[in-house]
């Protein structure tokens, strides 16, 4: 038995692929194979996909011819492995192979997603080396010619010295069936007579761009530390579970099948199959029964010792392919001549059990275990004892436990119910890409973890055209505007209202006036507690009278406060649950934002929105802002579904509003339809609503700031208010807004102030060439500065260029600030100039931070914000 | 059952009372008539960080003390945690016996 012992330890091939030394003549000639193989790149570049399609034809039929012979070949020259099983290697790998890619497409355009305006192109990869193994020699190369060839790339192909003349003559057959269907010449090359050190010169030879290396982990290590795009199979070390819902005859069988197959030279065969206790002993019988022989426990410490090597825990190659019987033999194993398997139970798995390695021959480890956790774990270590990444396999007819065991094993092919080996190698017993290179993920030190196939084989290239954004306009359902367009209230179809207002409003008689015109019948409640920025608390207090009263209608009276109020009051008494801190986010592009806010529920209440100031614009706006007095800050809210649904713009509401605050909210107006128009979001349908909000801003604000009884003027500034609001409901506003805000909650200046003041000083910067272009596909040139100048020739004053006229709209807001007696400067605000310079950083930060400034037309800079609030606090008007 | 040879003591890992696992752990690994250390993981259901840390310094010492350290009780993914962050080399899983007779 020693004896025997000693031979299995020693090499087969000891003599062969040794040479050490690589002569200048050697050099030439891989040189050479490189060169030509250059050139045949560069001509099978040009070829059609039909051309491409033709060589990959011809190629499968002569492969097909040959598979008898090359396996033959095969056999004699390595020693390894069976006859019958090498034949449908080489078949699987023609015939399968081309099924699999026959319709693929591999030249030009390969793909189109139209509706993503994206197009995929494919691009050679080159020169690939196409290095192959001992194990499945001819099929290999079959295989990786076909690919090369459907994907227009060359190779050189390296067999494994010991295999080198079976190899290569794969290669040759292919080769000359291409080259008569009219494949480039020289696009299939091999190495003659080769060495190691010929694979190793050409790992780094600078003209061959990929390494394709089918082999052991030394040869996949070898083209990975070479500094090539690689691709790389290594070992594996498939654990196989029997669960006890399992069909056990199939099972078995397939096992039988897979672990036998060439000798169990593919090395996606099972290795140690892990079976349910309760199963255990009636899976050893029909291994038994179907011709595996049951090791004893002397038996199985004698394959330990003779077919692993102790030193490295790894199987000995010189039993690699070998039938179970000439291994039994070698090793002094009396079984019958018609064994297939060697079976060896073994007492558990890893690094502690030999017999639980790789082993590319028919000797199988058999472990029992209590339950699929035990089994999965056992299973990961087997993998983990040298196959990570590579196959693992299941038979069970439980989904959750098969399900359980593909999440817990790291393995590129999960195989079930199926022989492993066969399977792995796809298109024969499922659906996985038929393939001779087992991509093993990163786990295994591989770029891929799937059945290697064409589209590794090429550069896939993606042309992506510019897809304009979708956008909307969202409004409320109905619009109700003019004066006494109050009467409107009694065409709701309300039973119960709850007016939302603040104190100041109810004492000066607005609910009353808005009560009046309810239907008769109809009961009204009232919650006047809102004030100025309503905190969190107030709106608790507000869903806490909704939920007393039961209202089905809400009817917010008031300025912006009051308004946003109320939308804040619908949401939270909708979702009480909802924490409105949870809401605040910034986002870049509003329908990218990651906070989603919660469905609207189907009979919610219905809010009607009656604004009593002209400028605000968010009786038909999503936003609203909630103070966090906790934390001392605002949170801002924006959703489609914080949209009012009835808006009712009656300028009677708005006829006793005093000068300054009517000039204050009517600047703002302006300055939510100058923004809206020159945002990056504008569109048709907000151009249309800003343009003509600006222009009765223009005409009717210095009237109404004149004479607050001029009813005409007020309907004017109320609808202009309006259509401001839906302008930049839609469009957004820009980085005036986010100055003002930031400003504005510094010195406590009034939102429509603030805006005013910086008014002219932003148009004039946004009417500049920007130094920063704001990213956004629907913008396809700066138009900013036309847009202004759109709003001067609607207004007719005249100028002839887009320039003249942005200087005509400059002049016409500081003639409105004027006449409104607005300021027109942050000094003339009253700030003095060392607290303006103290605060100036925080200023600008919190404006940077503003959501606002992601929808002006030009990126603003810090430094430029800087600028456009000291040009604004010194009041300079030049350009 | 578990084919080690003299006494293999099982502390059980509880996730709320790390700070004194690898006091307890230390002791019985210093005890010369205790071949192995089984921690019993059956109370863990997700592995955490500051338990990945505490099973490698467990490893370290009983590695120190030329003593084998077990796990056992594991659920798979609990098993997986351990075998990503590299613990194997350390822990071994205590593996039922085959019935080989």
């Amino acid at each position: 038995m020693l004896q025997t012992v000693a031979r299995l330890s020693e090499p087969v091939h000891a003599a062969g692929g040794r040479r050490k030394e690589l002569t200048s003549e050697r050099q030439e000639y891989l040189d050479a194979l490189v060169a030509r193989s250059q050139l045949a790149a560069a001509a099978f570049y040009q070829y059609t996909q039909e051309q491409v399609d033709r060589c990959v034809r011809a190629m499968v039929l002569k492969g097909l011819e040959a598979a008898q012979q090359l396996a033959a070949l095969a056999v004699t020259e390595t020693k390894l492995g069976v006859l019958e099983d090498k034949v449908v290697k080489n078949m699987v790998a023609t015939e399968f192979v081309y099924h699999s890619i026959k319709d693929e497409r591999t030249v030009g355009i390969i793909r189109e997603y139209p509706e993503r305006n994206l197009k995929e192109i494919a691009e050679p990869i080159g020169v690939i080396l196409g290095v192959t193994p001992i194990t499945n020699p001819t099929s290999t190369v079959l295989f990786k010619s076909l690919l090369i060839a459907k994907t227009r790339n060359t190779v050189v192909f390296c067999p494994h010295p010991h295999a080198q003349h079976c190899s290569n003559e794969a290669a040759r057959v292919m080769y000359e069936a291409a080259l008569a269907a009219g494949a480039p010449e020289g696009f299939i090359g091999w190495v003659d007579d080769i060495a190691i050190s010929d694979t190793q010169y050409l790992m780094r030879h600078p003209d061959v761009a990929l390494i394709d290396a089918t082999g052991g982990p030394g040869m996949v290590k070898a083209a990975y530390s070479s500094g090539k795009p690689a691709l790389g199979v290594g070992a594996g070390n498939v654990p196989c579970y029997i669960h006890r819902s399992a069909d056990l005859n199939m099972a078995v069988v397939d096992i039988l099948t897979s672990k036998t197959f060439d000798n169990g030279t593919i090395c996606a065969s099972e290795q140690t199959v892990l079976v349910d206790r309760t199963v255990y002993t009636r899976v050893l019988e029909l291994f038994a029964q179907l011709g595996a022989h049951v090791c004893s426990a002397d038996e199985v410490a004698l394959l330990e010792r003779t077919v692993v090597d102790a030193a490295t825990g790894t199987m000995r190659p010189t039993a690699v392919g070998q039938s179970a019987v000439a291994i039994a033999q070698a090793i002094g194993m009396p079984v019958p001549p018609t064994t297939k398997l060697l079976l060896a139970p073994l007492r558990g798995v890893g690094r502690d059990h030999p017999l639980s390695c790789e082993k590319l021959f028919p000797v199988l480890g058999i472990l029992p275990v209590d339950d699929a956790d035990e089994a999965i774990n056992a299973a990961m270590d087997v993998l983990y004892f040298g196959g990570v990444g590579h196959t693992a396999s299941i038979f069970s007819e439980d989904e959750t436990v098969i399900d359980r065991f593909g999440e817990a094993l790291n393995a590129g092919r999960i195989i079930v119910n199926c022989p492993s080996s066969v399977g792995a190698l796809g298109g024969v017993y499922n659906d996985l890409r038929p393939t001779f290179s087992f991509g093993c993920g990163t786990g295994g030190g591989n770029s891929t973890i799937e059945n290697v196939s064409v589209r590794n084989y090429m550069n896939v290239k993606q042309l992506a055209k510019r897809t304009p954004a979708h956008q909307w306009l969202r409004v409320p359902n109905q619009i109700y505007y003019n004066l006494h367009a109050l009467e409107n209230l009694r065409g709701l179809d309300a039973r119960n209202v709850l007016i939302v207002t603040s104190q100041d409003l109810d004492d000066l008689g607005f609910v009353d006036q808005v009560r009046s015109y309810l239907a008769s019948g109809v009961h009204c409640h009232v919650f006047n507690e809102v004030e100025i920025e309503p905190t969190y608390q107030v709106i608790a207090r507000g869903v806490e009278a909704i939920q007393h009263h039961h209202p089905d209608h809400l009817i917010a009276v008031g300025g912006g406060s009051v308004m946003d109020a109320a939308k804040a009051m619908r949401l939270f008494y909708a979702h009480p649950d909802l924490d409105f801190r949870s809401l605040e986010t910034t986002f870049l592009d509003p329908r990218k934002r990651v906070i989603q806010y919660p469905r609207e529920p189907r009979n919610r209440l219905v809010l009607v929105a009656i604004p009593t100031t002209s400028g605000t614009g968010s009786e038909v706006t999503p936003f609203a802002v909630i103070t966090d007095s906790e934390l001392g800050r605002k949170v801002p809210l924006y959703d489609n579904s914080l949209i009012p649904d009835v808006a009712i713009i009656d300028p009677q509401l708005v006829r006793g509003l005093p000068p300054s605050v009517t000039a204050d909210t009517g600047l703002d107006a302006l300055t939510h339809a100058l923004e809206a128009a020159v945002s990056i979001f504008a569109s048709e349908y907000t151009d249309a609503l800003a343009l003509q909000a600006a222009r009765l801003v223009f005409e009717y604000l210095p009237r109404a700031v004149r004479d607050g009884s001029d009813m005409d003027a007020r309907a004017k500034m109320h609808n202009a208010a309006c259509m401001a609001g839906l302008a930049f409901a839609n469009a957004f506003v820009g980085v005036n807004h986010a100055l003002a805000h930031s400003l504005g909650s510094t010195f406590k200046i009034p939102h429509g102030r603030a805006n005013a003041v910086l008014l002219p000083y932003v148009v004039r910067y946004n009417a500049a060439v920007p130094s920063k272009f704001m990213p956004f596909p629907n913008v396809k040139a700066y138009v900013a500065h036309r847009k202004y100048a759109q709003f001067a020739e609607a207004m007719s004053w005249g100028g002839t260029t887009a320039e003249d006229r942005v200087e005509l709209l400059i002049a016409k807001i500081f003639e409105l600030l004027e006449t409104c007696k607005l300021p027109a400067s942050i000094k003339e605000l009253g700030i003095a100039e060392d607290d303006f310079e103290r605060a100036m950083p925080e200023i600008i930060r919190a404006a940077f931070d503003d959501i606002s400034i992601r929808s002006n037309p030009r990126m603003p800079l810090i430094k430029e914000l800087e600028e456009i609030l000291r040009t604004a606090y010194a009041g300079r008007r030049g350009a | 059952m578990t084919h080690l040879n003299g006494e293999s003591p099982r502390l059980q890992l509880d996730p709320d009372a790390c700070e004194t696992f690898l006091e307890h752990l230390k002791a019985e690994l210093q005890k010369r008539s205790v071949c192995a250390v089984i921690i019993n993981l059956g109370r863990v259901d997700r592995i955490t960080p500051a338990i990945l840390q505490l099973l490698r310094a467990a490893g370290d010492e009983a590695q120190h003390a030329g003593k084998d350290l077990y796990v056992d009780r594991a659920g798979p993914v609990v098993y997986k945690a351990l075998h990503l962050a590299k613990l194997g080399p350390l822990l071994k899983r205590l593996q039922q016996a085959a019935a080989i007779d």
